[in-house]
């Protein structure tokens, strides 16, 4: 992006769900929220971020697109470019950390890849990005607003 | 004969690292879970999902090596859960013979020390942290605290032998099959990991996940003993099939840092999932919302 855009006067929100690749393993994923918050409120320095999920509505999918609308655009096809591209590794990763002589390794990778979170959450929450992760059963729960 | 076999000491536990004792406390509580199904099969399902989630949280303390005050609350509340349940069997089991009763006691106390173990090791970090930091007083309690998590091992191993002993004075078949079955496993636990600590030269922060015993009966479980019931979720592990996450981006942020933060974000998370050899997490939804131009009441 080479033409400065000019600042927005309100805060916006963007929601991701992410499902697994496969059959769901509920406790990775309840650990995964549970690091993103932990993250978040020790980057924040204060309690979790609230969300009042009545202040918001669904983005008009017909208005003229915004700097910011284009922006999140693109990530959403880099983000499903890198799901695509990191599959084959998955499938290897989750075969082969059930071999005993693997474990340490898997466990080694979980602790870099915490690490590399926190320290991504943190960037973001001073870059004035706040994520707030859930884990969920059924739909996203800000479609409850919908309903 | 169980009793001919020695169980490792308090001791013997105080050689391994910090993470593998309470991975090997976990273990021990493991392996007596059955019981508890098998002699309280009426068992309230908030008690169940209590134990088996002592014995999970333990299990994912270890595993993670997590370090976080919400972590050792929630674990100390786990704790706290199942002690109360031992402490109810005695009555709420009533209609057990006393040999049952105390079987599945045991197996709750050993779910129990597999917790305390865990928070033990919660608090010595912490306080090994702090004295790297700026607090040099808190050496006394990550000692005290390294001899606590030692004890609990002990103690969950032995709960783990006396839980079968009880039950095969019950007249429980399949616990006296089990009897000498499951002090040699627990002593082969505690060499194995022992072996593996110091062969890969182990430190207190390393984290220890429970594959790294191997299978809980490589030969087999012993005759007639009970499987652990494989539809159990427990309670902070429910079927979660998704993960939402909403970012709030707030006023002045560059398009391009939202774009490049959302997919480093992404990045992130998909990296913890695919280590954790959960696979690959793709993108289901992606929706962006705005204030609501007349804000409803709050």
């Amino acid at each position: 992006m080479s033409t400065p855009t000019p600042p927005r006067k309100s805060t916006e929100l963007v929601e991701l769900t992410l499902t697994p690749q496969g059959p769901a393993n509920g406790s990775v994923l309840a650990q995964l929220a549970e690091l993103i918050r932990d993250a978040v409120k020790q980057a924040r320095k204060k309690g979790p971020q609230k969300l009042n999920l009545k202040l918001w509505e669904p983005a008009n999918p017909d208005a003229a697109p915004t700097p910011l609308a284009e922006a999140m655009g693109q990530a959403e096809d880099a983000i499903r470019d890198i799901a695509a591209a990191s599959q084959p590794r998955a499938v290897e990763l989750a075969r082969t950390i059930r071999l005993p002589d693997q474990v340490i390794d898997a466990a080694t990778r979980i602790r870099a890849a915490d690490e590399q979170l926190r320290k991504t959450i943190q960037e973001l929450v001073e870059a004035g990005i706040v994520p707030i992760a859930e884990a969920i059963v059924e739909s996203p729960v800000v479609s409850e607003r919908e309903s | 004969m169980a009793d001919e076999i020695l169980l490792p000491t308090e001791e013997e536990i105080a050689q391994l690292p910090r993470w593998a004792r309470v991975a090997f406390a976990a273990r021990c509580a493991r392996r007596v879970l059955p019981l508890f199904q098998r002699y309280w099969p009426n068992a309230p399902a908030e008690h169940l999902a209590a134990v088996t989630q002592a014995i999970d949280l333990s299990e994912q303390a270890a595993a993670r090596a997590v370090k976080g005050v919400d972590d050792a609350a929630t674990t100390a509340r786990a704790a706290n859960s199942a002690a109360h349940i031992a402490n109810s069997v005695g009555n709420a089991n009533a209609n057990a013979n006393r040999a049952a009763r105390a079987a599945t006691s045991a197996a709750v106390y050993a779910a129990d020390a597999a917790t305390r173990a865990a928070y033990a090791a919660y608090a010595a970090d912490a306080a090994t942290r702090a004295v790297v930091v700026t607090q040099p007083a808190a050496t006394d309690a990550a000692v005290s605290d390294a001899a606590t998590y030692a004890l609990n091992a002990a103690d969950a191993a032995d709960a783990a032998t006396y839980a079968t002993d009880v039950a095969s004075y019950a007249g429980d078949t399949a616990a006296a099959n089990a009897r000498e079955d499951m002090a040699q496993s627990i002593v082969r636990d505690f060499k194995t990991i022992l072996s593996t600590a110091r062969t890969q030269n182990w430190s207190d922060s390393t984290a220890v996940p429970p594959s790294v015993f191997g299978p809980l009966w490589p030969d087999g479980p012993p005759p007639e003993w009970p499987a652990e019931d494989p539809t159990l979720q427990p309670v902070n592990s429910p079927a979660f099939t998704k993960i939402a996450i909403k970012a709030l981006i707030k006023p002045d942020v560059a398009p391009e840092t939202v774009r490049d933060g959302l997919i480093e974000l992404y990045r992130a998370m998909n990296e913890y999932h695919i280590a954790s050899g959960a696979g690959v997490l793709t993108l289901e939804d992606f929706r962006r919302f705005v204030r609501a131009e007349v804000a409803v009441e709050v």
